[in-house]
């Protein structure tokens, strides 16, 4: 092409082709394009570009995990309001740009690439769960799951968990319905499914139910890990019984299958009514836990312990291989009841745990992986004291946080049936329409 | 310019500025969407290809019968000498010396590959834009697609403030 360009004339500019541009890049910079332009922003705001753009799942799933600080601020005559912040090396943590109104007592029950699944743990024997979009603030109620089957009283509990299935493409969403007291009220965990979208999307429910040796741990976020979700079963039996081993609760989204395995550690020196410290994390593809172990009576001696699922479902579904990655001990008190939580921070190659009000890093890259249960570190690498948050404000970090634009209005539709608000909210718009 | 061999289905494609080309149909159906009219019938004797001039639609062929697959039943016995491995290599070094085109040319072909749903090209052509936005700076970005900034500096605080968390 001898010889020098007369000067470009402008390019041709059309929505349609920055349309083709921005669905091939992944979330991240398809916000920066935001503010290119107004012609760019809009196609960024348009919620067919949106769709297209999640419909492409390897901007999604093939994005490394990062991690969410999730607020819940609960002011008197207020609503309840979460917040959102990356918190993921190398950025600086930044604030999301949307606080978003949840119902009243909803905590945040797992997360599912970009969305994040809130719901009612306690009490609420049919309460919906919400789906939330932090990047576009969009919100949706997923349709009311049927009331579960075989409880006859006493408290039950539910785990709502939103799975994604890379091979089907869908989204569905898990109801785990139990007793915490199963020695008391029965064995049995009702499972309510719903896939919100592809081919099989808007079907309603379908419930089954299978019996657990012991019930779920309901301080457990259930984790999405390619295609699987993952849950805990507690070892709890009745008083003055023998401490059942603890159990991973394998589901695979697509299928629906659910297989439960022996968790790795032994955990015999907890109390029978103990629930086992588990959080788990995405490691590089694979399900982390991270395991608080707790021994002796008078004086705890405390040590974090993080398996790595090295593989997924063999043919005998009992014996999975687990390696102990690292372990370190930890001293300073262990308080009950309060937010924990565990991530590993791909960038960084950092494991991160969240105790209450300490924060551990432990970094990984050039370690070699010490697969033995003699892994022990005397400590980890950093200890991190954590400020002192409001009493009204509830928080924690979420790991396998994939941002997505895909709107939960596309999952879970708006509907007249179950909930008059969305109906008012197109009768408002209609009417203002008309008196414009 | 090859000549048309016999047994060989010929497609007329007509730009809006009127010219005219000929092309075997197997090249022609490397479009998707002129894949889907002659399927359909809808192309007997000569295709009207709207929006995309001559200059434009000329390199969309040349890279279409570039990229043609040589599995017919002449070109498997030629084929057969070249390794696919070396094949692939020699598309690549040819598909770089293709995209050395001006910002208008390539937005051009970006339109006519999304038009004509011909996937190989419009993932080279929109490429070098992608890695462009991914590397640079807003400022970077809009100068390298010559984009002029019609936000209001104090709109364009207020967006940049939204998504900040984007930026880091």
């Amino acid at each position: 092409m001898g010889g020098p360009h007369p000067a470009p004339a402008p390019p041709p500019e059309s929505a349609e082709m920055v349309l083709e541009i921005l669905l091939k890049l992944p979330t991240r910079d398809v916000i920066r394009c935001c503010c290119v332009c107004r012609l760019w922003r809009s196609v960024v705001a348009n919620p067919t570009f949106r769709d297209l753009h999640a419909a492409e799942a390897n901007h999604v799933s093939a994005a490394p995990p990062e991690a969410l600080l999730v607020t819940v601020t609960l002011e008197p005559g207020r609503p309840d309001e979460a917040s959102f912040f990356r918190v993921s090396f190398p950025s600086k943590p930044a604030a999301m740009p949307h606080r978003v109104t949840i119902p009243s007592g909803y905590s945040l029950s797992n997360v599912c690439n970009g969305l994040l699944c809130f719901a009612l743990v306690r009490d609420s024997p049919e309460a919906p769960a919400f789906i939330c979009n932090p990047i576009t603030g969009e919100t949706a109620m997923v349709p009311k799951a049927p009331p579960p089957m075989g409880f006859t009283g006493g408290t039950i509990y539910h785990i709502f968990a939103l799975g994604f299935s890379p091979s089907t493409k869908e989204h569905k969403l898990f109801r785990f319905t139990f007793s915490p007291f199963s020695s008391i009220h029965g064995k049995t965990i009702d499972l309510c499914v719903c896939t919100l979208d592809g081919a099989a999307g808007g079907g309603g429910w379908r419930q089954c139910s299978f019996r657990s040796q012991c019930p779920l741990l309901h301080t457990f976020t259930p984790l999405l890990v390619q295609g699987k979700l993952y849950l805990v079963t507690t070892g709890k039996t009745g008083p003055g019984e023998l401490r059942n081993p603890d159990g991973l609760l394998e589901v695979d989204v697509a299928t629906e299958a659910c297989h439960t395995h022996r968790l790795p550690f032994e955990a015999d020196q907890y109390h029978s009514a103990w629930d086992p410290l588990v959080n788990a994390s995405e490691m590089g593809g694979r399900l982390c836990l991270a395991v608080d172990i707790l021994s002796g009576t008078e004086t705890t001696a405390r040590k974090i312990q993080f398996w790595v699922l090295m593989s997924s479902s063999p043919p005998n579904h009992h014996d999975l291989h687990w390696d102990l990655r690292y372990s370190f001990h930890v001293d300073g008190n262990y308080y009950f009841f309060q937010p924990r939580s565990v991530w590993f921070d791909d960038a960084e190659m950092t494991l991160c745990y969240r105790d209450y009000n300490v924060l551990f890093k432990h970094g990984t890259r050039g370690r070699s992986p010490e697969p033995s249960p003699d892994a022990d570190c005397p400590q980890c690498d950093r200890q991190i004291k954590l400020p002192q948050m409001p009493s009204n404000c509830e928080w924690n970090i979420f790991g396998g946080y994939r941002p997505s634009l895909l709107s939960p209005l596309t999952l879970a539709p708006p509907s007249s049936c179950w909930d008059g608000e969305e109906e008012r909210h197109k009768c408002e718009h209609a009417l203002l329409l008309t008196l414009e | 310019m090859a000549t048309r061999e016999a047994g060989k289905k010929m497609i007329m494609l007509k730009s809006p500025d009127g010219m005219e080309f000929e092309v075997e149909e197997a090249v022609a159906m490397e479009s998707q969407t002129i894949r889907k009219m002659i399927e359909d019938d809808c192309a007997d004797t000569a295709i009207l290809i709207p929006n995309i001039n001559s200059k434009i639609l000329s390199r969309v062929i040349e890279y279409c019968n570039k990229h043609v697959p040589t599995t017919g039943a002449t070109g498997a016995a030629a084929s057969d000498t070249v390794a696919p491995a070396a094949l692939a290599e020699d598309l690549k070094i040819w598909d770089a010396e293709f995209i050395k085109v001006n910002r208008a040319t390539r937005f051009d072909l970006i339109q006519a590959a999304s038009y004509l749903n011909i996937k190989g090209l419009l993932d080279l052509t929109s490429q070098t834009t992608i890695d462009t936005i991914s590397d640079n700076s807003l400022e970077e970005i809009r100068s390298f697609l010559s984009t002029k900034n019609d936000y209001l500096p104090e709109e364009e605080q207020t967006i940049r403030r939204e998504n900040q968390w984007a930026f880091q």
